[in-house]
C-alpha cells in the first residue's frame, strides 16, 4: 500500500491504518529506536508511542513524507523515554548521541518559550545541503538514524577511529555554523 | 541550547534530506524485509493497541493473533466502494450508514467514486445529496446511492469552522456530541496523577471547554502535544474516539474536523479543566502494554531541566 493510502486510512479513522504502518514502517522504525535506544524493549515501546503519536496527529496532519514522519515521531518518542530514565537506566545509545552533539551545544538549555526546534532543524538542514553528499549522509545516517560508529566504518572502509575523526570536525563544523547563526552554546 | 534542544532540533532536518539518506546505497541493501505474506493479507498488529487506546470501555478487537485480510471490491460495503463524494464544488468522503431519521432536506445530486486496490480500477456513480438534521452541509451531509435506499453520512474533507460557536452549530455538538474518558498525556511528568478519568457529569465541563462561542478558530497552527483531553464521539458523523483536548498554551484543540482546529481558550481556563477532572474524575486504570512496560508515571529526573519533549506533529501541514 503507498504512503498515500495509508494517510487516507489515518483520515478516514480506519484502525488498518495503523497495522499498514507497522507493516510498512515497523522493521524501520524499530532500527531507528534501537540504534537511538539500545534496547529492543525499550524500542517496541518507543515504536509503540510513535504509533499512538501517528493515530493522534493524523488527521489534520498530511505528511508529505511518511516515512521521515515517523521516524521524527520515533525520534521524539525516544526522548520522551530517555527522559523518563528507562534508557539511561539501560545504557542506551541516546546518552551516546547526545554526549557526541555536546561538541556542538552548551549545558545550558535555552528557556523553551525563545526555543524554536523547526527554525533550528531549518537551519541545520541548510548546513547540511551546504556539505558534499557523503558528508551530509554520514552526519544524518550518525545524528538522526542514530547508527553506530563501527557499522559505519564498516561501510565507509575505515577504521573506527577514523570515522569518529571524520564525525568530530562534523560536528565541529556544524558548531561553527550555530555560532555564526546566533545560537547561544 | 543544550544537546536535547539540539537533539530536537536535529529532528526536525528537512524531510527531503532524510529521504535522501534513506536511500542510499547502504541503506537499501540494510532495510529489513518485512514478514512476507499475500498482498491483501496483514497481522492485526493494531488490535492490542486499539483495544488499549479506546480504554478499558472499548469492545476488544481480533487478537493479534489473527489475520485481517483487506477485503475485494465486492466483499465491501457500498459505502466503501464509493467513498469519494464531489457534490457542490466540495469532496466529502463517506464516513458510516446513518437513519433515515437523520435526514434531512434534499440538497441535489452528486457523484461518487471508488476504487478497487487488487484491480486498480476506479469505479463511479451517481447519488442523491441531502441534508443531515441539525448538522451544516458545509461540515456533512448524507448521500443516498442511486439504486439503492440505505443514506450514509459524508463529511467534508476540507471543512473549516471560524469560530467554536460555529464548530458547535455546524457539526450539532450540543445534541450529538457524547464525552468518553478523560485522557491526562501529563501524567509522565506529574506523579501521583493517573493516566485516564471518568467524570460522573462530563456535560460539566462543557462550559470549560465549550462556553467561549466567539472564540476564533486559528487553525493547526497552534494544534501541539495535548496535556489533557476527552475521548468525544459523533455517532451520527460517524466519529469515534478523537479529541477534544487542551494544550499547555492554553488552546483547546480538536481534530473531530479534517482541518483540525485550535480555540485560545486561555491557561486558567486550562488549569480549571485539569483541576475539574482532578477534583472530580474517577481514576480509570490502563492494562499493562504488551512487550513494552507499564504506563505507570514516573518522576522526570532531578538532572533534566526544560519542557517535556514533544511528541507534536509538525507546525503545520505538509
Amino acid at each position: 500500500m503507498d504512503d498515500r493510502q495509508i494517510i487516507e486510512l489515518y483520515w478516514a479513522r480506519e484502525e488498518s491504518a495503523v497495522s499498514e504502518t507497522e507493516r510498512k514502517y515497523g522493521p524501520y522504525c524499530r532500527s531507528v529506536a534501537v540504534n537511538i535506544l539500545g534496547s529492543a524493549q525499550d524500542a517496541e515501546e518507543c515504536v509503540s508511542d510513535a504509533w499512538l503519536g501517528a493515530w493522534n496527529s493524523i488527521p489534520p496532519q498530511r505528511p508529505a513524507s511518511l516515512r521521515a514522519y515517523l521516524g521524527r515521531l520515533v525520534r521524539n518518542a525516544a526522548l520522551s523515554l530517555c527522559r523518563r530514565s528507562r534508557a539511561q537506566k539501560r545504557g542506551g545509545g541516546m546518552e551516546v548521541l547526545l554526549s557526541e552533539l555536546g561538541d556542538c551545544a552548551g549545558s545550558r538549555p535555552s528557556p523553551e518559550e525563545e526555543f524554536d526546534a523547526g527554525r533550528l532543524g531549518e537551519d541545520i538542514s541548510r548546513w547540511l545541503r551546504g556539505l558534499d553528499g557523503a558528508k551530509r549522509r554520514l552526519f544524518l545516517r550518525r545524528y538522526w538514524l542514530g547508527e553506530s560508529v563501527g557499522e559505519l566504518a564498516r561501510e565507509c572502509r575505515c577504521t573506527p577511529n577514523a570515522l569518529a575523526v571524520r564525525l568530530r570536525r562534523l560536528r565541529l563544523e556544524l558548531k561553527d555554523f550555530l555560532e555564526q547563526e546566533g545560537y547561544a552554546l | 541550547m543544550n544537546t536535547q534542544q539540539l537533539y530536537r532540533g536535529v529532528t526536525e532536518i528537512d524531510d527531503a534530506l532524510i529521504e535522501e539518506a534513506l536511500e542510499s546505497p547502504h541503506q537499501k541493501r540494510r532495510r529489513i524485509r518485512p514478514f512476507a505474506m499475500g498482498a491483501a493479507c496483514l497481522a492485526l498488529i493494531s488490535g492490542v493497541f486499539f483495544a488499549l487506546r479506546g480504554g478499558p470501555t472499548a469492545d476488544p478487537l481480533p487478537s493479534s493473533g489473527e489475520i485481517y485480510v483487506m477485503p475485494r471490491w465486492e466483499d465491501m460495503p457500498l459505502y466503501r466502494q464509493y467513498g469519494q463524494i464531489d457534490w457542490d464544488g466540495a469532496d466529502y468522503y463517506a464516513a458510516c450508514p446513518v437513519d433515515a431519521g437523520a435526514v434531512g432536506a434534499l440538497l441535489g445530486g452528486g457523484t461518487a467514486t471508488g476504487h478497487d486496490l487488487y484491480e486498480d480500477r476506479d469505479y463511479s456513480t451517481v447519488c442523491a445529496v441531502y441534508a443531515l438534521s441539525g448538522i451544516s452541509p458545509a461540515a456533512a451531509v448524507a448521500v443516498q446511492y442511486e439504486g439503492h435506499d440505505g443514506f450514509y453520512t459524508c463529511r467534508a474533507e476540507d471543512y473549516s469552522s471560524g469560530t467554536l460557536g460555529e464548530l458547535i452549530d455546524d457539526l450539532g455538538l450540543e445534541q450529538n456530541l457524547t464525552f468518553g474518558l478523560v485522557y491526562y498525556d501529563g501524567a509522565y511528568q506529574d506523579p501521583g496523577r493517573a493516566l485516564s478519568y471518568r467524570l460522573p457529569d462530563p456535560a460539566a465541563a462543557w462550559d470549560l471547554l465549550l462556553g467561549d462561542r466567539a472564540l476564533k478558530n486559528e487553525g493547526s497552527g497552534h494544534y501541539t502535544a495535548s496535556l489533557m483531553g476527552f475521548s468525544v464521539t459523533v455517532e451520527v458523523l460517524g466519529i469515534h474516539n478523537l479529541s477534544l483536548s487542551v494544550n499547555g498554551e492554553g488552546y483547546l484543540q480538536t481534530n473531530l474536523i479534517s482541518t483540525g482546529a485550535s480555540y485560545h481558550i486561555g491557561e486558567e481556563k486550562v488549569r480549571a479543566f485539569l483541576d475539574y477532572v482532578f477534583t472530580h474524575g474517577e481514576v480509570v486504570e490502563w492494562p499493562q502494554i504488551a512487550g513494552g512496560g507499564s504506563w505507570e508515571p514516573e518522576p522526570v529526573p532531578e538532572t533534566e531541566q526544560g519542557a517535556s519533549a514533544p511528541s507534536r506533529p509538525p507546525a503545520a501541514p505538509e
